[in-house]
């Protein structure tokens, strides 16, 4: 067989060797290949398609509707392969694993989504407190505090005479504000109760307690890093002297 | 079996659905053996070249409905096969993890170990000596050489320039003759 004039004069011009040679096939193919190859892709292609067909119907009836609760009992069933693991590699931690050695305060968690969208939505003017330096002034004004009324009981006890000098109508106030008192449990209750005072009220009481403002601006002038443990306050006299005797020093010099 | 209708008329019969498997033969038929030729030529084996003959003129009756009437059908089989051909050569160097070199040496081997295979006669050399060639160059050398395709057709189904395809067969050419003289 011969090439085609065009290609033959091309191939000619680039190899006269190749445009020469006879072009013969020498790949033989099975007797027969050709006439039965259409039937072979028919088929084959029929095949195709019923394996298409057939992966639609065996989709089982309603299992898109139970995937999800398969899927999480799947999950379930990981959960407990993972707590049998546990229990196989050690029975001790197994055992304990469920306890939980932290306390969260009472009804925090009730409290944490209103806490939080509040904070996400108080006003970037409003002012902001820093309640662990305020519970740290506190503290030490609280002990200063405990320890004088220890003092000052100690010393009426010993100098008073066996009957209580307090007046019937001043004990039944003390008694009515430890009940009132006994209502605010935490800082939170604390809170939401001083929001419903008026500004009069507020006012009443700082000029009432002004005293008492003037000592929180003292202690809150103190060093603490200078002040020894609040336990010694209270467990050591000798500790208790000297820190008495600051705090002495420190208000004649603010006097 | 020669089919005489034109491929324009096959296409209106295959776009029927009562006539679609007849005319879809009538295809197979009419370019069974070119496509056959031109697939062995580049994969050499027969149960490969059946393979990807088969595999092709399934791809053939899923998108032919989908063939754009502007060009030939007979340019667009035979981009199919080349582009199966390629895919074929390139995932059996994947999946035994050679180079090309070692799939043409393989395909050399095969050439080789042919009950018919004749070191001194020259259709076999010619051969061994395609075989030589870089897969892309060998495409156009056997689209040129044996199926006397046209330039014009050629850019069509390899999607590249005539004076690219040109410069491409005289280099196989060359090599080709250099491998016989050599060999």
């Amino acid at each position: 067989m011969k090439l085609a004039t065009d290609i033959f004069e091309e191939l000619n011009n680039i190899s006269p060797l190749l445009a020469e040679m006879e072009k013969g096939n020498i790949f033989s193919v099975p007797k027969g290949y050709f006439d039965v190859l259409s039937i072979d892709v028919i088929k084959k292609l029929n095949s195709a398609n019923r394996d298409v067909e057939t992966d639609k119907l065996t989709v089982p009836e309603g299992y898109f509707e139970s995937l999800s609760s398969s899927v999480l009992n799947k999950i379930k069933s990981l959960d407990q392969d993972a707590a049998q693991e546990l229990r196989t590699l050690s029975p001790m931690l197994y055992s304990i694993q469920n306890e939980n050695v932290f306390e969260v305060p009472a009804g925090y968690f009730r409290d944490l989504q209103n806490d939080i969208l509040h904070k996400v939505f108080t006003k970037p003017s409003d002012k902001v407190v820093d309640i662990k330096k305020r519970d740290s002034v506190w503290k030490y004004a609280a002990a200063a505090i405990v320890t004088g009324v220890i003092a000052l009981t100690s010393i009426i006890n010993f100098n008073a005479p066996t009957q209580s000098t307090l007046s019937k109508e001043n004990e039944s106030v003390v008694l009515s504000s430890i009940q009132r008192a006994s209502q605010f449990k935490n800082e939170q209750q604390i809170n939401a109760a001083i929001t419903t005072l008026s500004d009069e009220e507020i006012i009443r009481y700082l000029e009432r307690t002004g005293s008492d403002i003037d000592n929180e601006a003292l202690t809150s002038g103190i060093d603490e890093s200078e002040l020894p443990a609040a336990k010694d306050y209270l467990l050591n006299e000798e500790t208790l002297d000297i820190y008495l005797k600051q705090i002495n020093k420190n208000s004649q010099k603010l006097n | 079996m020669v089919v005489h209708q034109d491929d324009k008329e096959l296409f209106y019969l295959f776009k029927n659905a009562d006539t679609k498997e007849s005319a879809f033969t009538a295809i197979l038929k009419k370019y069974q053996e070119k496509l056959y030729w031109h697939i062995r030529r580049m994969v050499i084996d027969h149960d490969d070249a059946n393979d990807v003959l088969q595999n092709m003129f399934i791809k053939v009756w899923k998108g032919l409905q989908n063939f754009r009437e502007d060009s030939q059908l007979y340019t667009w089989l035979y981009r199919i096969a080349t582009n199966e051909c390629l895919t074929f050569l390139e995932q059996k160097k994947k999946r035994n993890s050679v180079s090309l070199t070692d799939i043409e040496n393989g395909l050399e081997n095969k050439l080789k170990a042919d009950t018919n295979f004749d070191a001194n006669r020259l259709e076999w050399k010619l051969q061994l000596g395609i075989q030589q060639l870089p897969e892309k160059q060998r495409i156009v050398f056997n689209l040129r050489y044996y199926d006397e395709m046209p330039y014009e057709e050629m850019s069509r189904v390899l999607d590249t320039s005539e004076g690219a395809l040109k410069a491409s067969y005289h280099h196989a050419a060359k090599k080709i003759e250099e491998f016989i003289l050599t060999n």
